[in-house]
């Protein structure tokens, strides 16, 4: 461990304004989350049948979490503030640790300090440590925000000390992941396949709340992190097992590091065929991307079957009046209609966070220098910049698809048509088209600006999820190209938005494609 | 002799900083023309526009006759190019890299590829992210030295290759010129530049200060001569063209301009002469007087 003061010095150097940002983001986030609150339901009474209808909806509870005392403070928004805080910090600290091991290693730029007296398990425990440092600054600071803003303090408390402990499970989780594979790009792939897994443990964990089933929560970290049951009982000792994880983690990574090649991982990197078949841009791209969109597509098939599946349960979880209560909230349509709109809804964030990283491989391969080797031959920019696009759009429809396709399969027994429980995903697709065009239009005329496209995504979803809680104006809510396309079945189809969106979504392209044929490059 | 590679007054800025400022190259059919200059010069910046990936602000650049950047498919049909920084798909293997821009290029020579990869001493079956710099720079090379190109443009091509491959490189360069293809060749190495060009070309500060043959720069610059007289020691004080004189007791040393070396040697001739060198500038004097002398 010798010199990881100055190793902890540089990462906090190159991260600060990312971490910055990011965790000033999730403070007001959960500062006006529990605003929102206090503002929303003036009396116990409607916070109790808020929380009712909330737990009344498998969808709510799969995505946030059920809720034990309908009386709770926080209740739906606290749960839903909470994912979104966990899942958050979760990114933060596996990109933190990511960048300062597996990315330096690959880079080669770890040669510079292995020359140097510097320990060879510095590096891992810097990068441990800040983002140790992150996740306890994220917690602790989320307390005083949430008490500010109207929740209770002992539920504060413990929801501050969650989000800790998700932080720091994530941070452990990654320093094995990053031990495995000499690539950091197949090191990302599994520790996100690793955080997709927790998630839907915690969730199949939560629909199964009173049966059993609910161990099968005890087995994430974004379980363990609700079952600390902010403002709906309080209680820290669930905390214990991150700490726990902690322990086991960070000597078997240590263990891994010292025993290790630098540069090299556990499973070794095979010699490739001699000669390759690939020869169009369009060849190169999915090639590029494929791996990625694979792992996109099985989680898409997965979150497909595992939510048609359960869709004929929620009649069953129906309790009382919540079942009218939750009618009302949603306004027409039966309860199954209802679920298939939320499943529909976050499946196009969803694919359109997938357009969205699709088409900024055009700018990895830019910053990269790889573009330069490919220009450099009669392929045209419009032709390179078609073959990322094109798997962009298709790769993202097609997960739309799969997903409605799986969904409405799955659901077999009391299905109201197949065609008709399919069509929600569809729905999306031209208000998905649009977010993944503005991305191409960033890369274009604003390529030093390249993450905007994620920034107008985040917006988005910002917009959707907490607009109505917080009762912004309704043009600003309607920025989102999904407040306009219809939420089906529950609303009728409307063709005129989606063409209009689709048109949209072509004319930006048009506007993409004469940035990107005029600007200088490589822009790095 | 045709020009296959032609600026006139390319100027090109990024921000405040002017990269290019009214560069004037000039690359003849059939020669090896080195490209010579300090790091941020405009080597590469230059080959970026010749290349269609910039635009330059003002003045034409073209490339076998057509537009350097309205032409691209045309001409990158006909020219090949390994850039001065090689970065290449971490996932893919050399072989599939070499491979797949042969095919972009539209002229993948089997033949010849295979004869690159036993002479670079190559193994195509490694992914690129375990190869070593000098291992990448080989790959990049084979890809573009297996084309059919009439032109190549290359930019440092042998950073990072050991003594031997460079004499490697040397020598399919030759090979090339003796086909009658054009190489642009921007480099440090002015060894290498000295042995291969046959005309080169100065940068410095985004615009050319000197172009010509090796000799024809020669013909420019002082020689350097050491003599050791017999008799008296002649005074070349004052003399015109003469710089640098040292006198110890009857060795002399001084640097003369081409118009006074023969005034020069006349005066040290007739004092009697017991010994006599007279060195050309090397390139890298060449070189360092370009840059050593403030602004010209």
């Amino acid at each position: 461990m010798t010199g990881w003061r100055g190793l902890v010095r540089l990462a906090w150097r190159r991260d600060r304004i990312m971490i910055g940002v990011v965790l000033v983001c999730l403070w007001l986030l959960s500062y006006y989350s529990a605003v929102a609150v206090r503002t929303l339901y003036s009396t116990a009474d409607e916070l109790v049948a808020a929380n009712s209808a909330a737990n009344a909806s498998t969808g709510v509870v799969a995505m946030y979490g059920h809720i034990y005392n309908t009386a709770s403070a926080g209740g739906v928004a606290a749960n839903k503030v909470a994912m979104l805080d966990f899942l958050t910090l979760a990114f933060l600290v596996i990109a933190i640790v990511r960048r300062h091991t597996r990315a330096e290693e690959e880079s080669g730029r770890f040669e510079l300090l292995g020359a140097t007296p510097v320990g060879r398990l510095a590096p891992l425990g810097a990068a441990m440590i800040l983002a140790a440092v992150t996740s306890i600054v994220s917690g602790v600071v989320t307390i005083p925000a949430v008490i500010a803003g109207g929740w209770p303090v002992g539920g504060s408390i413990v929801f501050g000390l969650a989000q800790v402990g998700v932080g720091l499970s994530f941070a452990a989780l990654t320093a094995i992941a990053v031990q495995l594979s000499s690539s950091y790009r197949a090191c990302g792939a599994w520790i996100f396949g690793a955080l997709g897994v927790t998630f839907v443990l915690r969730m199949l964990g939560d629909v199964n709340y009173d049966k059993p089933g609910r161990i099968i929560g005890w087995f994430s970290p974004l379980g363990w992190a609700q079952q600390v049951r902010y403002y709906d009982g309080d209680r820290a000792w669930p905390l214990i097992m991150p700490i726990v994880l902690l322990a086991v983690a960070l000597p078997l990574a240590g263990w891994l590091q010292s025993r290790r090649d630098l540069g090299a991982g556990l499973l070794a990197d095979r010699p490739g065929p001699a000669t390759g078949k690939l020869g169009t841009p369009i060849g190169l791209a999915w090639r590029l991307q494929r791996a990625g969109f694979i792992g996109w597509l099985i989680t898409f098939v997965i979150i497909g079957g595992v939510f048609g599946a359960i869709v004929d349960t929620i009649g069953g979880l129906m309790t009382g009046g919540a079942g009218e209560l939750l009618q009302k909230l949603g306004g027409v349509g039966s309860f199954n209609d209802i679920y298939l709109t939320l499943i529909g809804v976050m499946g196009g964030f969803g694919a359109a966070a997938y357009g969205v990283s699709a088409v900024l491989r055009l700018r990895t391969e830019e910053s990269s220098g790889h573009l330069e080797s490919v220009l450099a031959t009669p392929v045209t920019r419009l032709r390179f910049f078609a073959s990322h696009a094109i798997i962009a759009f298709v790769g993202s429809t097609v997960l739309m698809a799969s997903m409605g396709l799986v969904m409405s399969a799955a659901h077999t027994s009391g299905s109201s048509g197949f065609w008709r429980e399919a069509s929600p995903a569809f729905a999306h697709l031209p208000a998905i088209w649009v977010v993944t065009a503005l991305a191409l239009v960033a890369v274009a005329w604003l390529p030093s600006f390249d993450w905007l496209g994620w920034a107008l995504l985040a917006g988005f979803l910002f917009l959707g999820e907490l607009g109505p809680l917080m009762n912004l104006p309704d043009w600003v809510q309607k920025i989102s190209p999904f407040a306009h396309t219809p939420k089906i079945p529950v609303e009728a189809m409307n063709w005129t938005t989606e063409l209009v969106l689709t048109a949209i979504a072509i004319a930006l392209v048009g506007v993409a494609v004469v940035g990107y044929r005029r600007r200088g490059m490589p822009v790095t | 002799m045709a020009a296959v590679i032609e600026t006139q007054k390319l100027t090109k800025s990024f921000g405040s900083t002017r990269a290019l400022d009214g560069l004037d190259l000039s690359v003849e059919q059939g020669e090896v023309h080195g490209f010579l200059g300090p790091n941020g010069a405009g080597k590469t910046t230059t080959i970026r526009v010749l290349l269609g990936l910039l635009k330059a602000d003002g003045g034409t650049a073209s490339l076998l006759g057509a537009n350097a950047w309205t032409d691209i498919e045309s001409i990158h049909r006909r020219i090949a190019y390994v850039p001065g920084d090689v970065t290449l798909w971490p996932n893919l293997t050399g072989g599939e890299v070499i491979d797949l821009l042969g095919r972009l290029r539209g002229d993948l020579d089997k033949d010849r590829r295979a004869v690159l990869l036993e002479r670079f001493d190559l193994d195509p079956t490694k992914k690129c992210r375990s190869y070593s710099k000098g291992n990448r720079q080989k790959v990049a090379l084979v890809a573009a030295l297996a084309s059919r190109a009439e032109v190549f443009l290359l930019d440092e091509p042998t950073a990072g290759l050991d003594p031997l491959m460079e004499a490697v490189f040397s020598d399919i360069a030759r090979g090339l010129k003796g086909e009658g293809r054009t190489i642009l060749l921007s480099s440090h190495i002015l060894s290498e530049v000295e042995r291969l060009s046959d005309r080169i070309s100065i940068i410095r500060a985004g615009r050319i200060v000197e172009v010509g043959t090796l000799g024809e720069m020669r013909k420019l610059h002082t020689t350097t001569i050491s003599a050791v007289v017999r008799g008296p020691v002649p005074s070349l004080d004052g003399m015109p063209g003469v710089t640098g004189l040292t006198r110890d007791g009857n060795h002399l040393h001084f640097n003369v301009d081409p118009d006074n070396l023969d005034t020069a040697i006349v005066a040290i001739g007739a004092a009697g002469l017991d010994s006599l060198v007279s060195e050309p500038p090397t390139l890298e004097q060449l070189f360092l007087s370009k840059y050593e002398g403030g602004d010209k």
